[in-house]
């Protein structure tokens, strides 16, 4: 499967689970953020505008009491066919905007999403009730019906296949230093938080009542459960009242972070219902959908509905973890390229060294040419990327660069090519100076997952040995003497290379004890190479901690377990 | 036996206050304790901590605050074996802590132990413990760490990365933690509470990266956890977690700098406070809280600094709350440290040093006056002896009326918060912290309040039959000697130390002189001022300084990292002895004397409100000509002279066995006269004599009632006799050698025997007699006191009886003396006295016979010394002659 497939179209997908983000609800629930009372009073004044009284207001309380009191001499009154008097109580109920028809006064418990199985682009929001009272005037002329709402339940249905977060939103959210920021990278991090997606959840223009999902107190009539849809799809979402499902989150000014190597520029959202191991809680996932690079998300029909929950590949799901973050694995190279180019510098910064070709097929070529008197040494360096492979135990991502070297002698006399002679890293034979066999050297990498996105680069060298291809013991004396005094100069040039690449890698790296600061790794430092260990690379490490950085190959990506893990900062 | 409240003295019986403070050395039996590292506090009660941390031998210690004990705390060991690695956990909800330790490489959690009911005196007997242990055998437990649900440990196993498991605190089963990094290499973790939910505050390092996390334990719903990572420009190299009343911890995170974490309440943001002061590398931080006033303690290269969030404004002259003052360094050589704070003792530090002989010890700031005091904390050993400065206050209650003060009691508080000794008995006095003292019929105690500069504050008696409180200015003859002494430049040049050397260095600068001569003087009327609230122009003068009066008089206000100080941290911290120049300007104002300060560019003003600041700053004047509060002493304190305390000791030592000789010869000529007078005798005692008040039986006339005026220097043996009657528990009796006790036990038994024919009514009067003839033995009563007091007793009792008992006691005596002079000169360890005695003589062994001589020898020595200014034996002669009168002083002389 390619990655395209396995990501259905986007360059990037973190995948949050149902418990998570039904855990988090509950945590806002607990402190307080969401708030735990919701009052509700609904009806039309004279004019035929809607009334809409919520708790927040100071006489909500007397206003219901009113109310009730109202319609219970309302109904009196007709009893009595007194129809003066309905008529001043009418007349009262119009002064005192008392025309409700519906109203509740409840405490709630922590709201709940739940995925919807082969529905990706909607999910349920439903709001409990702890405890609470609901109010219907089934006619205008009768008194109220007092309703029981404890464990009722409203169900919203939240298209969040609908949802975008555009650019210019949020700059309008930002404060003076994210703003340049996000005009220059797209997305902020505060766009996948957990308060966040409750806005984005709670908001109820788009959201829309589901009466056959919700539980409503029994013996409520199909006309009372017709006016509360009335009231949440008609009434309510043509106002502007952002807050209307009582909860009081406020979108928080967004801080500048640092771009990161994959900064996202949009996002989109789906879901992915799993049953695996019949956990649908733990496996079901929310999915934060990228693009990178300003590039336009997919609008094909299968956009954003991806094969499978990405949960589904979690090396850990216990509850550390919340969930499962991918990007494809051709971008994935973006940063294997860039760890091409940084091997490519340190042996491009070497005095004298040639770069033939750069990495082409995984195989980078280098040469140096080099004189004494009429002698010459030209040396070739193979550097070849062996392998991309994952660690033994999915904590990171190895890479191997396989260093051979081939050195060519010649030896002349007034002009004339007397020998030449091969030494590399194949070469067997060994003769005084070369006193080791011929092997290659390994340049190997780990990357992986660091602190708030960083990659984390441990590294290793093997040093490369070189040896004569053809046995020494047959050259000529007189020719042995001439090449040894060649060898001289190469052989302690080859030990310097060597070093020096070392101390480059070690210096870049970070890693203390690196050597010598000789003159030449003064100069390496001073070229701008790209310096891994304070790139971010992942983005979200504000919201997200990462661990278990693998490769799928089956999937074709690239795939971490996720923490939700918000960074308390000044 | 209660005694009747109408034989007791009342406000109406025109009780008169005796009392007298002199600044002396005091002894205490009492040895520092030792620590070994790791320790953490916690407060019982407002003001009783309870410290917790290793012994040298890293057995588990508890360090307990207990009000009325020998020494102030007790020492409660809680570990059979060593303990690798131990953590308390207080629910500040249900008001209970718990005690998590390894030991025998097992996890022990203690039973809940509830603020409210625990006997903490014995917790060492009460507390049980489970345990569990590692999942694998060879795994070592190295740390631990307990929540208010959970508890957290690591192990170690050779070659392997250390191992983390969480267990229920209900079951103890371990199961392994699951992090959600990787790669780490954990350098802290604590269990605690953040954002409502119970998790473990972790610090490691991630790759090259240092992290600071924290992770809640999954909740039973969704089996999630909440997760945070703190986050500094600066590395974090520890941090430190404090209960909060809403249950979350307050974090802070210490690197270069400090960060305050607070969880917000019903919102959702985490309060973070970047605190002022910049620092090297912290390597440990520790946090206390009262209410919502909060102290830092960060130790790192240059010392252990303090900060608090109470800023002291000193144009206002008040503290404002939430603003963080800049840390100041409090100490210089902390290595573990804990602290918590209070609302008399304001704020305490627990400290140890391990390359300094590990002795715990106590910094205090007293709330009043804000200044910080340092001293060791000791537990009571018997056979240790600990010299202490201090002033002693002997305090004696008069009344004409034949009334007694047995079984009432005084009420003792103080000025500003102290720590003092009444009658050997540690006791937190302070202007919100009063004990109780009982009396007995001598109606005396000696207040002992150890110092470190010459000032202390007022301490204040009150009780029922006084009409208004006493207050006692413990400091008043210092200062008045002080002002004797200290007239003009010149006189200080030449003040000599009693051992004859001189206060001042040879070659001070005379003008320097004149202005602390001076500065002295100004701030001695200071002193009277604040003592008798009279008013006073305001003056000025400096130290050190050229021009003297200069010293601003508006305070312009410098904005220095000094500001938000209170009084006590500057003197503390910022003042230290090196400061040679400063000027004060002192004005009288409404609730006290405000000093302003100039030391160099720098302006400093507080109100003062007691002698003891002026105290403080009498020493920084001295200090300013190099005298301190060592030489000071030297200069002003009443100096115990051992040498001729064990010169007469000698000197009676030998006339007491001069005088057994003498006695075992006169014994038969005693009993002789006994005979021929009883009859006699017994007939003068007027039968009102013998119908002695009920409630007087207790009443010991035995004590010679000394009519001596109140003196600390001589009471001081008196003083001290708590200990000697219970040093190790057990009653003095037993101490006295063997020998001697058989003699008592047959005594006894026999005595009995007269007993049941005299009737149970009469034993009060026999426990009397008994008692006086032990005295008489001790020597504390001559025979013939003791006679007298025989006879007094016996009037009333049927003459036969009286022969009988005369007759056993004759027997008991005759006894006695023929085992004396072995058993006198056996060896005797007593507290106080004998480590006392062998720092004295450097090695002498301290006999039976010797230590009732002391006795006799240091009040005896002591004021022979006051009266004529001279050792009693200082010359030969004398000696003899005393000696030679032990020959004769068990003869009868009846004439």
């Amino acid at each position: 499967m390619k990655g395209n497939e396995t990501l259905a179209g986007y360059d990037m997908v973190l995948a949050l689970s149902q418990n998570t983000i039904n855990y988090q609800f509950s945590q806002l629930y607990k402190r307080n953020i969401i708030h735990k009372k919701w009052g509700v009073l609904g009806g039309k004044n004279t004019d035929g505008k809607d009334i809409h009284i919520t708790e927040q207001d100071a006489e909500f309380k007397q206003k219901i009491k009113d109310w009730i009191s109202l319609q219970n001499d309302i109904e009196k009154a007709r009893k009595d066919n007194n129809w003066e008097e309905i008529g001043n109580l009418m007349k009262r109920r119009a002064s005192e905007n008392l025309n409700l028809t519906f109203g509740w006064d409840s405490t709630l418990a922590a709201p709940e999403v739940s995925f919807i199985k082969d529905n990706t682009k909607e999910v349920f929001l439903e709001i409990r009730f702890k405890t609470g009272k609901l109010y219907y005037r089934e006619e205008e002329t009768k008194a109220i019906t007092v309703f029981n709402l404890k464990d009722s339940v409203y169900a919203f249905r939240v298209p969040i296949g609908q949802l975008k977060v555009k650019k210019e939103q949020m700059i309008l959210d930002a404060g003076e230093s994210a703003e340049k920021i996000i005009r220059e990278s797209g997305l902020s991090y505060e766009d996948f938080t957990i308060q966040s997606l409750f806005l984005n959840f709670e908001n109820a223009n788009i959201s829309n009542f589901d009466k056959s999902k919700s539980t409503l107190p029994s013996g409520s009539s199909e006309a009372f459960q017709n006016a509360i849809a009335n009231y949440f799809n008609m009434t309510v979402s043509g106002t502007d009242n952002p807050y209307v499902l009582g909860y009081g989150i406020k979108r928080k000014k967004i801080k500048a972070s640092e771009k990161a190597m994959f900064q996202p520029t949009s996002l989109g959202f789906s879901t992915s219902y799993s049953n695996k191991n019949k956990k649908p809680g733990d496996f079901s996932a929310l999915n934060f959908l990228m693009m990178l690079n300003d590039t336009k998300p997919p609008t094909t029909t299968t956009a954003g509905i991806l094969p499978k929950s990405l949960i589904e590949l979690g090396k850990d799901t216990s509850s550390s973890t919340d969930g499962v973050f991918s990007i494809q694995g051709n971008h994935f190279n973006t940063y294997l390229k860039s760890l091409d180019d940084y091997v490519q510098s340190t042996f491009t910064n070497l005095e004298g060294v040639q770069l033939k070709h750069g990495f082409q097929n995984n195989v980078m070529v280098l040469t140096r040419h080099q004189k004494k008197k009429d002698d010459t040494i030209d040396t070739t360096f193979t550097i070849t990327k062996e392998s991309v492979k994952n660690n033994s135990n999915n904590s990171g991502i190895s890479v191997r660069y396989k260093i051979e070297i081939h050195v060519t002698v010649k030896v002349h006399a007034w002009f004339i090519e007397v020998g030449k002679k091969t030494l590399s890293t194949n070469g067997k034979y060994t003769k005084d100076e070369i006193k080791k066999k011929g092997s290659p050297g390994y340049l190997d990498f780990t990357i992986k997952a660091g602190k708030t996105g960083r990659f984390d680069l441990d590294h290793k060298l093997t040093e490369p040995n070189i040896a004569f291809d053809e046995n020494p013991n047959l050259f000529g004396h007189g020719f042995w003497n001439d090449l040894l005094s060649i060898l001289t100069i190469f052989i302690s040039w080859i030990i310097l290379t060597v070093k020096a690449i070392v101390n480059q890698i070690a210096t870049d790296l970070g890693k203390q004890g690196a050597g010598s600061s000789s003159a030449l790794i003064k100069k390496l430092n001073a070229i701008d190479v790209l310096n891994q260990t304070n790139k971010v690379i992942l983005p979200l490490g504000k919201v997200y901690a990462f661990k278990n950085l693998r490769i799928e190959n089956k999937e074709d990506i690239v795939a971490y377990d996720i923490a939700y893990a918000p960074v308390i900062e000044k | 036996m209660k005694v009747d409240p109408k034989f007791q003295i009342s406000k109406d019986d025109k009780v008169t206050v005796d009392f007298k403070s002199e600044l002396m050395q005091n002894y205490f039996p009492e040895s520092a304790i030792e620590a070994g590292t790791t320790i953490r506090s916690l407060m019982v009660t407002p003001e009783q901590p309870f410290i917790f941390c290793l012994t040298k031998d890293k057995q588990l210690q508890g360090i307990l605050r207990s009000e009325g004990s020998a020494s102030g705390w007790i020492q409660l060991i809680l570990s059979k074996g060593e303990v690798t690695s131990f953590e308390l956990e207080y629910n500040t909800e249900e008001d209970y802590f718990q005690i998590a330790k390894v030991e025998d490489n097992k996890v022990w959690v203690s039973d809940e132990i509830p603020l409210d009911t625990t006997q903490f005196e014995t917790l060492d007997k009460s507390l049980s413990w489970s345990s569990m242990q590692a999942v694998n055998t060879n795994e070592v437990i190295n740390k631990v760490s307990i929540g208010i649900e959970k508890i957290v440990f690591s192990t170690t196993t050779k070659g392997e990365d250390a191992k983390y498991y969480v267990a229920n605190l209900d079951d103890l089963t371990p199961k392994p933690c699951t992090l959600f990094e990787n790669g780490m290499k954990i350098i802290q973790f604590e269990l605690g509470n953040f954002q409502y939910t119970n998790g473990v505050f972790m610090l490691y390092d991630i790759g090259k990266e240092r992290s600071f996390v924290y992770q809640s334990f999954p909740d039973e719903r969704y089996g999630k956890t909440t997760k945070a990572r703190f986050d500094e420009e600066k590395a974090i190299n520890c941090f430190a977690l404090v209960e909060s009343d809403d249950t979350n911890d307050i974090v802070y995170g210490a690197g270069k700098n400090i960060h305050q974490y607070i969880s917000g309440i019903e919102e959702d943001t985490v309060d973070v406070i970047k605190m002022p002061g910049t620092f090297e590398e912290i390597k440990r931080i520790r946090a206390a809280r009262n209410g919502d006033h909060h102290s830092v303690w960060s130790l790192n290269e240059k010392g252990l600094h303090y900060q608090n969030n109470q800023f002291f404004d000193q144009n206002l002259q008040q503290f404002i709350d939430n603003q963080w003052t800049h840390p100041i360094v409090m100490a210089k050589d902390a290595e573990q440290f804990c602290c918590v704070k209070g609302k008399g003792i304001r704020n305490r530090l627990f400290a140890i040093n391990t390359k300094h002989g590990s002795e715990l010890t106590q910094l205090w700031q007293d709330a009043t006056t804000t200044l910080w005091n340092k001293n060791t904390l000791t537990i009571k050993g018997i056979d240790s002896l600990k010299e202490v400065e201090s002033y002693s206050a002997h305090i004696q209650f008069r009344s004409k009326a034949t009334k007694t003060f047995q079984d009432l009691q005084v009420r003792l508080s103080a000025e500003s918060n102290l720590f003092v000794y009444v009658n050997g008995e540690s006791y937190h006095i302070g202007p919100d912290h009063e004990v109780s003292i009982p009396l007995g019929v001598s109606a005396e105690f000696t207040v002992i309040c150890p110092v470190k500069d010459i000032a202390s504050s007022n301490i204040i008696l009150n009780a029922n039959f006084l009409k208004k409180p006493v207050a006692i200015n413990l400091s008043e003859q210092v200062l008045r000697n002080l002002e004797e002494k200290v007239t003009s430049g010149e006189a200080l040049a030449n003040a000599r130390k009693q051992n004859g050397n001189l206060l001042v260095a040879k070659g001070t600068d005379p003008a320097l002189l004149n202005s602390a001569a001076n500065g002295i003087k100004e701030m001695l009327s200071v002193a009277k001022t604040v003592e008798n609230g009279t008013a006073f122009s305001s003056n000025s003068f400096g130290i050190g300084t050229s021009n003297q009066t200069t010293a601003a008089r508006s305070i312009v206000n410098s904005s220095n990292i000094h500001q938000g100080l209170t009084l006590g941290d500057f003197l503390h911290s910022v003042w230290d002895s090196t400061k040679k120049a400063f000027e004060f300007v002192v004005e009288k104002v409404k609730d006290g004397v405000k000093f302003i300060i100039k030391i160099g560019e720098q302006i400093f003003n507080w109100i003062v409100k007691t002698i003891r600041e002026i105290g403080h700053f009498i020493q920084k004047i001295f200090d300013a000509i190099s005298v301190f509060f060592k030489d000071l002493f030297e200069f002003l304190a009443f100096l115990f002279d051992w040498n001729s305390i064990v010169e007469t000791k000698n000197a009676f030592k030998d006339f007491t066995n001069e005088a057994i000789i003498c006695l075992k010869n006169e014994i038969k000529n005693i009993r002789k006269y006994v005979d021929d007078t009883l009859d006699k005798q017994i007939e003068k005692f007027s039968p009102e004599l013998v119908d002695i008040p009920d409630s007087l039986h207790k009443a010991d006339p035995s004590q010679p009632s000394k009519e001596a005026p109140a003196d600390p220097r001589a009471n001081w043996l008196n003083s001290k006799k708590n200990y000697l009657h219970d040093s190790s528990g057990k009653p003095i009796k037993s101490q006295i050698p063997t020998d001697f006790t058989d003699v008592f036990q047959s005594f006894t038994s026999q005595l009995k025997e007269i007993l049941v024919k005299s009737g149970e009514g009469f034993k009060l009067q026999v426990d009397i007699i008994f008692d006086g003839f032990k005295k008489m033995i001790q020597g504390e009563l001559t025979f013939l006191e003791f006679l007298k007091l025989l006879l007094h007793k016996l009037a009333g009792l049927s003459l036969f009886l009286v022969k009988q008992l005369m007759d056993l006691i004759f027997v008991s005596l005759d006894t006695l003396i023929s085992i004396a002079q072995v058993g006198l000169n056996k060896q005797w360890e007593i507290p106080i006295i004998t480590p006392l005695y062998k720092a004295v003589t450097k090695s002498d062994e301290l006999t039976f016979l010797d230590v009732m001589c002391l006795f006799v020898a240091i009040p005896t020595t002591i004021l022979y010394k006051i009266g004529e200014g001279k050792a009693p034996f200082g010359e030969g002669k004398t000696k003899e002659e005393f000696i030679n009168r032990g020959k004769t002083i068990f003869q009868l002389n009846l004439n």
